[in-house]
């Protein structure tokens, strides 16, 4: 799940065109990332069908792992991509908000940005 | 009605076991998982999806529409099920059942209460996506019948339960459009949206 996530935003990002919190320069390598990572995953959630053979299925628990696994995914990808893009994107100055932003910043020159404006306004 | 029910069952049931491929493909797609996580999925790459802020933006609010109705739909079938108690078809009729034998209530389907939520909170912000998504969750409901862990009325109620729940959710969300707002701009501030 948390591969299979990883995979599935980078596509996304990738097609959105936010560089700063892609993994990769070309969408046909972001799309190609996504079949090798949540291809496999959902192929094991298709065949799966074995599982809890007996009784109910503990939904809560099995969601509580999804949504670990999606934060940990973007918490990876965040961190991951402003190390990866910290040297080909030097944005100093963030023009817009959200993930708007990150087109041309990282995820960590962004957050650094609005650090800088806090402590200017104090 | 439990009459009509019971004989919808027995003929959508009654087509399982002649074609052991489309018996396979069906069972899979019935099964607890695969639907809900592709649907997950679309809703991890919806948030991020989209040209501008405008199209992103309606894409979030649904992302966050169908999460809370996932919760609330849940939530909604567990409760019903305290009340009802309905025995699964396999139990009391003759059934080709291609699938585990699940101990819970027949009536609401959780499974398809929740993916039909998913669903239609995402097709009330975005009519193309949304339309796959249902499809997807249509075919997930025919499945629970087919491989025989359903009646029909079970996943008709589990999907008016999900449906009416992603309506009200999206309702309420349009209503407190303020508080919305709030989040999204924090969010943004913090490069999360």
């Amino acid at each position: 799940m948390l591969v299979a996530s990883i995979g599935v935003i980078q596509a996304a990002t990738s097609f959105s065109g936010l560089k700063g919190i892609s993994f990769f320069n070309y969408r046909v390598s972001a799309y190609l990332f996504m079949l090798v990572t949540a291809g496999p995953a959902m192929v094991s959630f298709f065949t799966w069908n074995e599982r809890n053979a007996t009784g109910v299925i503990e939904g809560r628990e099995q969601f509580c792992f999804f949504m670990l696994a999606i934060v940990a995914a973007i918490a990876f990808t965040l961190a991951f991509s402003s190390l990866l893009k910290h040297w080909s994107l030097r944005g100093n100055d963030v023009k817009t908000e959200g993930f708007e932003a990150l087109r041309e910043v990282t995820f960590f020159q962004a957050i650094r940005y609005r650090y800088n404006i806090v402590m200017r306004r104090r | 009605m439990i009459t009509i029910d019971e004989n919808i069952f027995l003929w959508i049931n009654g087509l399982a076991g002649h074609c052991a491929p489309l018996d396979w493909l069906l069972q899979r797609i019935a099964n607890d998982y695969f639907v809900l996580v592709s649907l997950c999925m679309i809703l991890l790459a919806l948030w991020v999806w989209g040209s501008n802020t405008k199209q992103r933006d309606k894409n979030q609010r649904g992302v966050i529409c169908a999460s809370l109705s996932l919760g609330i739909a849940q939530g909604v079938v567990s409760i019903c099920n305290i009340f009802c108690f309905r025995t699964r078809p396999f139990e009391v009729l003759p059934t080709n059942l291609l699938f585990y034998q699940p101990t819970d209530s027949s009536f609401p389907s959780n499974s398809v209460a929740v993916v039909f939520a998913i669903a239609f909170a995402i097709f009330l912000a975005n009519r193309k996506v949304g339309g796959y998504m249902l499809a997807l969750a249509a075919l997930h409901a025919f499945t629970r019948v087919y491989v025989g862990i359903h009646y029909p009325f079970d996943v008709f109620g589990g999907a008016v339960i999900g449906m009416g729940i992603a309506f009200l959710v999206t309702l309420a969300v349009r209503k407190l459009e303020k508080l919305f707002d709030l989040v999204m701009n924090l969010a943004r501030l913090l490069y999360l949206a």
